[in-house]
């Protein structure tokens, strides 16, 4: 066991613990999320048969072959329901799992998430100001309520730094109190409108609560063209990201600006983040839990820890939206709920394990 | 003959919104080891803060290679100066060879892990300051003085030619307290300048200069062969202190 535990501190061994490890866990993950897609498109509440699915695909890779047996409806279910639902699915779980990672970076705290800024609240009271006073008609995935859930997600997040700069001694704590205090005025104004203006509040419900029942390439696109390019931004920032976990004296001493990178990260994660729970409402959990997997699993460095995260949140997403299909199929249930109850007790656990250790704020 | 690294003209700073202000009017040679020491609060760690550049002047300057300090971004300071806090936070779940590999980022430069050099000189100096087995530890489970010796890796392996240390051996017991002050005092070239603040005024004969700090200016400053004496101590901390010289000539601070 000694000697083992020797030969381990050699300068090659870390290195490969260190970075080839960590890419060819990134390879798996892909890999396994790449098989829960293909595993999703079988999976929703019209019965096609599994040969028409594979005809269908195949006709789409290859078009010439013309002794393939599919009816257009399943063509048409498939590439035009359940693809873009899946892609949607994986998209909006990168984007909460990378936002969480970042913010649990900048606020040196396990415990954030993407919505500690009021993201979510902001946008949940934006759709539902659309729905009841701009009599914008609801349904799941209207693009015009989503506007309305974007400019609200961004506003919450806005006001929140509006607030946060009335105290001037510690920036992260007071982004958090502002957070907190947009997140409890934004809700309550949601409730308010909910009992008094719409007779019937259920699809508004499940609209905060999350869910892709109705997703379509539009959706898809729309997340695509807005949350891609914030994406691609916060994941060359990764080491910068991985230093801005660290106390401020360091990462100034390291040359690293910490109130401009924050800000930075802030405006893209909400820019992702708003246009995400625009199309999909408030998913919960997501982005606390997959960053803390990650960690847990292959470590903190966050310039691994953000594409594992993201795989890892794509991979819980999907799988809780496929359980969302299909465990009271025909109804479809809100997939917040599925990831709510399936990060519930993960949450206890954490908390059991890490209260008491130090966290700066 | 002698490189003025750093100018402080006049140069004033705050701590915070604590009303307390350090006054401070000196050069600071290349290649120089100044041990700074002072009763609490006398402004130590505010000192060290202000020559890292990260609180600002309220008044003066302070010149580093006839180069403003203010006028250097954060990304050009870090490159001259490296400073080790007192007690900054590290989140326990970074491993130890993570967060001293950090150490080795540089602005503007190819990722830090990219580059195998980098893990070398981090193996390194986790070797010889013994915490080499700890590599893959995380910081969470750490002793106080292994969390110390951690840090000082981190700020060691920068290899700035400016580098500052707020109390670097406080959490360590006696002995190795005065290896880790030698180790860093004779570590790489005699140009790199270094800067610590202590409470073990036994160390001071290990540098070739001692400045004293007394309500936030300087009290006494030289060589620590002239200037640690029995009245100068004891009017610094305003208690009985006496410095006697022992047979081998060494020296040894007594508190009464």
């Amino acid at each position: 066991m000694t000697t083992k535990a020797l030969k381990k501190t050699d300068l090659e061994f870390i290195i490969y613990n260190k970075t080839t490890k960590n890419k060819l866990s990134i390879v798996w993950l892909s890999v396994a999320l790449c098989f829960l897609f293909l595993l999703s498109l079988f999976i929703g509440s019209s019965q096609i048969s599994f040969n028409e699915i594979i005809n269908s695909i195949t006709a789409f890779i290859v078009p010439w072959d013309t002794n393939l047996t599919y009816s257009d409806s399943s063509y048409t279910i498939l590439f035009y329901l359940r693809i873009p639902r899946s892609l949607l699915v994986i998209l909006t779980g990168i984007i909460l799992s990378a936002s969480g990672t970042g913010f649990q970076a900048i606020f040196k705290n396990p415990l954030a998430d993407p919505y500690l800024l009021g993201v979510g609240t902001g946008a949940g009271l934006g759709a539902i100001l659309g729905l009841t006073i701009f009599n914008i008609n609801f349904i799941f995935a209207n693009l015009n309520a989503a506007v309305f859930a974007f400019v609200g997600g961004v506003f919450a997040v806005f006001s929140t730094f509006v607030l946060s700069n009335y105290s001037k001694t510690n920036n992260q704590l007071s982004l958090i109190l502002a957070g907190v205090a947009v997140t409890s005025l934004f809700g309550a104004l949601t409730t308010l409108l909910l009992i008094t203006q719409d007779p019937d509040i259920k699809p508004m419900l499940s609209w905060l609560l999350g869910g892709f029942s109705l997703s379509s390439w539009e959706n898809f696109n729309i997340v695509f063209i807005f949350g891609f390019p914030s994406l691609i931004i916060i994941f060359l920032m990764s080491e910068k990201i991985n230093l801005l976990n660290l106390d401020s004296e360091l990462i100034s001493n390291l040359g690293i600006n910490e109130g401009h990178s924050i800000k930075i990260l802030i405006m893209l994660s909400t820019l992702a983040t708003s246009v995400a729970v625009s199309q999909t409402g408030i998913i919960g959990f997501i982005g606390l839990v997959a960053p803390h997997i990650s960690r847990m699993k292959w470590g903190s460095n966050a310039k691994y820890l953000l594409p594992q995260s993201s795989l890892i949140g794509a991979i819980i997403l999907l799988s809780s939206d496929m359980i969302a299909k299909t465990i009271m199929s025909p109804i479809e249930i809100p997939v917040g709920l599925i990831t709510a109850f399936l990060g519930f007790p993960f949450f206890v656990s954490l908390l059991r394990k890490e209260s008491g250790k130090n966290w700066k704020i | 003959m002698e490189n003025i690294i750093l100018k402080l003209n006049k140069t004033r700073a705050k701590f915070k919104d604590s009303g307390f202000h350090l006054e401070i009017n000196t050069n600071i040679n290349e290649g120089e080891t100044i041990l700074l020491i002072g009763p609490n609060g006398s402004g130590k760690s505010t000192f060290l803060k202000t020559i890292s550049g990260y609180i600002s002047l309220t008044q003066g300057e302070i010149i580093l290679k006839n180069k403003n300090i203010e006028s250097l971004s954060v990304a050009d300071l870090s490159k001259l100066i490296s400073y080790m806090p007192q007690a900054p936070y590290i989140p326990d779940y970074f491993d130890v060879f993570e967060f001293v590999l950090s150490g080795c980022y540089s602005p503007g430069k190819k990722s830090a892990d990219t580059i195998d050099e980098n893990f070398e000189i981090t193996h390194k100096m986790l070797n010889s300051l013994k915490m080499k087995h700890k590599w893959s530890s995380k910081i969470g489970t750490l002793s106080g003085g292994e969390k110390q010796l951690v840090l000082l890796a981190h700020s060691l392996v920068q290899n700035s030619s400016i580098q500052l240390f707020d109390e670097p051996s406080s959490s360590l017991d006696p002995y190795n307290q005065s290896e880790i002050i030698k180790f860093i005092l004779n570590k790489n070239n005699k140009k790199q300048t270094k800067i610590i603040s202590s409470h073990d005024l036994n160390l001071s004969w290990k540098f070739n200069r001692v400045i004293m700090l007394k309500n936030g200016s300087i009290f006494k400053d030289g060589n620590p062969e002239f200037i640690m004496t029995t009245k100068h101590l004891s009017d610094l901390f305003e208690k009985n202190i006496e410095v006697v010289k022992l047979k081998n000539n060494k020296n040894i601070v007594l508190y009464n």
